[in-house]
């Protein structure tokens, strides 16, 4: 076909019985009851789970008596003595230490207002911030006037939730350089159940791109910050020294306190400014290249349903580069085949 | 035209059905997984609706202005009746009472069905789309809207599955068509999970009472039918979508 | 979704510049994949359903009407819904009046006509299913579903049978009622397959600086400095053609070469978009169930 316009057909399910219309009553139907029940574990809404008292209800559930019932289509979770019913699809749901990307969608009294994709908007106090001039820094009043010149409405960061409230809404905290506003790249949003759990979700991939994969599935495509490759220029002494905090502050993994204050000088103050910058560093147009790539090889993954982590991405970046020109990756049907060339892959290495 | 028997002596309905059949039934779920948390889509015989919820989000985001409630979420039931959908083409104004009233009904319904509890301050909207009516509205709608909801992952007590059962003379039938419904006097049903219980009841006609109790009966039992279909499609769709995930 | 400075400034910089770098790596004249399919409302003369993978989704409907005039303008009757919008909103409004006057600038009129004195009419419905959340908050107009709105009239029309009239076609003398043949396997095709008269296409296309891009997505849209609404029929640029604001921030004019430039896009495109939605009006017409 052209390289214009692709149109297909919705994908067509394979017809059901064809005896299933004009049913009678009194005929009992046994469609595929037998088929499902295989597979373990699997409840809807308003099935029985269990009488015994003893476990703790989780999500998904509800009790009447000492039984406990699903309240979702999904899948049973027995951790220890907790019982809980994990959707087929659903929201994100916030964890406290989940690490998240998300847009600014308001900026009212001494807090941000912020999309993760959850079913509230998670909140972001000005006191849950670094700001410029020192990490010790006190919050003045002059700050909550000036709380759009660091984040604004539409603005995208990356944050830890720092605790859940009783509704299931998150507080998050910048409080990391690892945390805060993103530049030099682009915003794919994926399902957050295809978000493989893992200890760090900031990842590198070859290529010159490093990639955010959010838990709740808001995912960051960018420049990888420490590019030693030819060609580069040299870089300024500011920005090694910025790099150099995010390099110590990834090695000690969490925030300490003192750190970035021991010089308090005017270079210090103009770098912790440039963690709110807007601007992006110039960006070449192969690296473009490879960030479009990547984002098509993240959608290929998530289209079909494939769950994914940076060995996957950047596996399935490498697969993609067999299928030709980059433009060639939007189509549906190539983004399948790389999802399945990835899926067989891993089955012949086991 | 002759006018056609609506129940002939030897048990046969204008469609070839008897009593106590279904008219035929389909739906699947997840069918606008881009535009929308739920989808869903049903199909009672010739009446189709497309169901999409979006949600539960916070209120801020609604499409209309909404206030939010501690206990629970406000739920927006929107209906949506385009020209094309009957015979012949009419154009509804959006707000007409038969479809806002249509959505209170529902709205209600939902409300307690839904685990309220779990989805304070937020808001879920439904969006329904008739794209052919042929009887049996509330009853498609109610069944599209169970899927959608499921499909969103949205907490349920248990399913609601629906049906409209018509009275002809001491016959109680069955899932009436539209030209059934324009002649009978009917009513619709809403019955929880298997039970025996029901969630949502409506009759715009006169009914005799003792006939009430055979028609409901009936609907429950259709109900139950439909339920079990349903079922079938959200265990398969879930089975798909999990084989997959790796 | 509204975009961060980055962003905006990312996706801005990447479409200025002289190679066209799409963020999502399509060529500029480079559609993204669309689903359709056609026939499948059993109450309609003719339908269609197409969707993107953005989740816009438009459904379309034909029905036909037997009506006593000859007047062109009163045969076609457009009509848009958007999920959420009021029938009176500028969005409502301005798709359809682009759309009646596409379809109505170059339809075949003597295959509408069925006597002297008769005529089918025929009305158009297009449903818009659902539009994204952040519609309020964001900056892109939508007035992009134009284009997929047009495709989808586009199928339905193809898609459209009429039946056939039996009675006889001179009714100037004696006054008679149009009748037609109960069979409906002898209904003729409104657009037969080897007729030169299709409907009149849209393509929506952004402009960004010099540069014209096909099928702006939303995020594209947001950057986009204007955008034109253009008309395509057999090969040629046709009526109307209008400017479209495609983002409400940063709108601004376009330069003379802008616009060749985003004509000779669509006369590229044109034939590809139109061959692509033949093939799937002449697959098989589908039952409901096929269609989703």
């Amino acid at each position: 076909m052209s390289n214009i316009i692709s149109i297909t057909r919705p994908s067509v399910k394979q017809a059901k019985d064809e005896d299933s219309d004009d049913m009678d009553i009194d005929e009992e139907l046994n469609l595929n009851d037998a088929k499902a029940k295989e597979i373990q574990d699997i409840v809807v809404p308003g099935e029985l789970i269990t009488d015994d008292p003893s476990w703790m209800r989780g999500h998904g559930t509800y009790y009447l008596g000492e039984k406990t019932y699903s309240a979702v289509a999904g899948v049973i979770l027995r951790v220890n003595k907790l019982l809980s019913v994990i959707p087929f699809k659903g929201r994100y749901n916030p964890e406290t230490g989940d690490h998240v990307v998300g847009r600014i969608v308001d900026v009212t009294n001494k807090r941000w207002k912020v999309d993760v994709g959850a079913e509230h908007d998670a909140v972001l106090m000005l006191g849950a911030v670094n700001l410029p001039g020192g990490v010790l820094r006190r919050k003045s009043e002059t700050d909550e006037l000036q709380m759009r010149s660091f984040l604004k409405e539409g603005d995208l960061l990356n944050a830890e939730v720092q605790s859940v409230f009783h509704d299931g809404s998150a507080a998050l905290h910048t409080r990391s350089l690892r945390y805060g506003k993103l530049r030099n790249g682009i915003f794919v949003s994926i399902p957050s159940n295809l978000i493989i759990r893992a200890k760090n979700y900031a990842h590198d991939l070859p290529g010159g791109v490093s990639v955010i994969f959010g838990v709740n599935g808001y995912c960051w495509l960018y420049k990888t910050k420490l590019d030693n490759s030819p060609g580069v220029g040299p870089k300024s002494s500011l920005e090694r020294k910025f790099e150099a905090g995010v390099k110590m502050d990834a090695a000690n993994s969490a925030f300490s306190p003192g750190m970035g204050s021991d010089a308090p000088n005017k270079l210090e103050e103009k770098a912790s400014w440039d963690i709110y910058s807007d601007k992006n560093d110039s960006i070449s147009a192969t690296t473009k290249e490879t960030i479009s790539r990547y984002r098509n090889s993240l959608l290929a993954l998530s289209n079909f349903n494939v769950a994914v982590n940076e060995t996957r991405l950047a596996k399935a970046y490498e697969i993609s580069l067999g299928y030709g020109d980059v433009s060639e990756l939007v189509k549906s049907d190539i983004q399948k085949s790389i999802a399945e060339d990835l899926i067989n892959d891993e089955k012949m290495r086991g | 035209m002759s006018r056609m028997e609506v129940y002939s002596p030897e048990g046969l309905r204008m469609d070839g059905r008897r009593w106590n059949e279904l008219r035929q039934f389909s739906c699947q779920t997840n069918t606008h997984p881009n535009a929308s948390d739920g989808s869903s889509y049903v199909r009672q015989g010739n009446t189709v609706v497309l169901c999409l919820v979006k949600g539960p989000m916070d209120t801020n985001r609604a499409t209309s202005t909404t206030r939010a409630s501690a206990d629970g979420p406000v739920l927006n039931i929107n209906v949506s009746y385009p020209p094309f959908a009957g015979i012949e083409r009419k154009k509804r104004s959006k707000n007409e009472r038969r479809l806002s009233e249509l959505s209170i009904v529902l709205e209600r319904c939902f409300l307690k069905t839904i685990v309220l509890k779990n989805y304070a301050r937020t808001v879920i909207e439904v969006n329904l789309t008739i794209l052919s009516f042929d009887g049996g509205l509330l009853a498609a709608c109610c069944n599209s809207i169970t899927l959608a909801l499921i499909d969103a992952g949205i907490s349920l007590y248990d399913y609601v599955s629906a049906v409209s059962v018509g009275i002809y003379s001491e016959t109680a039938l069955l899932d009436l068509n539209s030209l059934e419904e324009s002649d009978l006097s009917f009513v619709t049903v809403g019955v929880v999970g298997d039970s025996d219980k029901l969630n949502l009841i409506m009759c715009e006609d006169r009914l005799p009472l003792d006939k009430l109790e055979r028609l409901i009966n009936l609907g429950i039992q259709g109900c139950h039918q439909l339920r079990k279909l349903m079922n079938d499609t959200v265990k398969e769709v879930g089975v798909e979508l999990l084989s997959k995930r790796q | 979704m509204a975009l961060s400075p980055a962003e905006r400034a990312y996706i801005y910089d990447s479409l200025v510049s002289p190679q066209v770098a799409r963020t999502d790596s399509r060529k500029p004249t480079q559609f993204r994949p669309l689903k359709a399919t056609c026939s499948f409302l059993p109450n309609s003369n003719g339908s269609s359903r197409i969707s993107t993978v953005d989740g816009l989704e438009c459904i379309t409907s034909v029905k036909a009407s037997v009506l006593r005039t000859n007047n062109i303008d009163e045969l076609i009757q457009v009509d848009v819904d958007i999920q959420g919008q009021r029938d009176d909103s500028d969005l409502c409004v301005g798709i359809s009046s682009v759309l009646s006057r596409a379809l109505t600038s170059n339809m075949d009129r003597s295959k509408l006509r069925l006597t002297d004195k008769y005529s089918f009419q025929l009305f158009i419905d297009v449903v818009v299913l659902s539009i994204p959340v952040d519609f309020q908050t964001s900056s892109y107009t939508l007035y992009s579903l134009i284009s997929l709105a047009s495709m989808g009239c586009y199928l339905a029309l193809r898609s459209t049978k009429l039946p056939l009239l039996v009675s006889t076609t001179n009714d100037k003398e004696v006054e008679e009622e149009p009748t037609f043949s109960d069979d409906w396997e002898s209904c003729v095709d409104l657009i037969p397959n080897d007729s030169d008269a299709l409907p009149t296409l849209m393509f929506v296309v952004g402009i960004v600086g010099n540069n014209v891009i096909a099928d702006p997505s939303l995020e594209e849209q947001q950057v986009a400095e204007s955008g034109m609404c253009i008309g395509y029929n057999k090969g040629n640029i046709a009526a109307p053609v209008q400017s479209v604001s495609l983002s409400t921030v940063d709108g601004r004019g376009f330069s003379e070469k802008a616009l060749l430039r985003s004509f000779d896009l669509v006369r590229q495109m044109g034939s590809a978009v139109t061959n692509a939605l033949d093939t799937i009006a002449a697959q098989n017409p589908g039952e409901v169930e096929a269609a989703f």
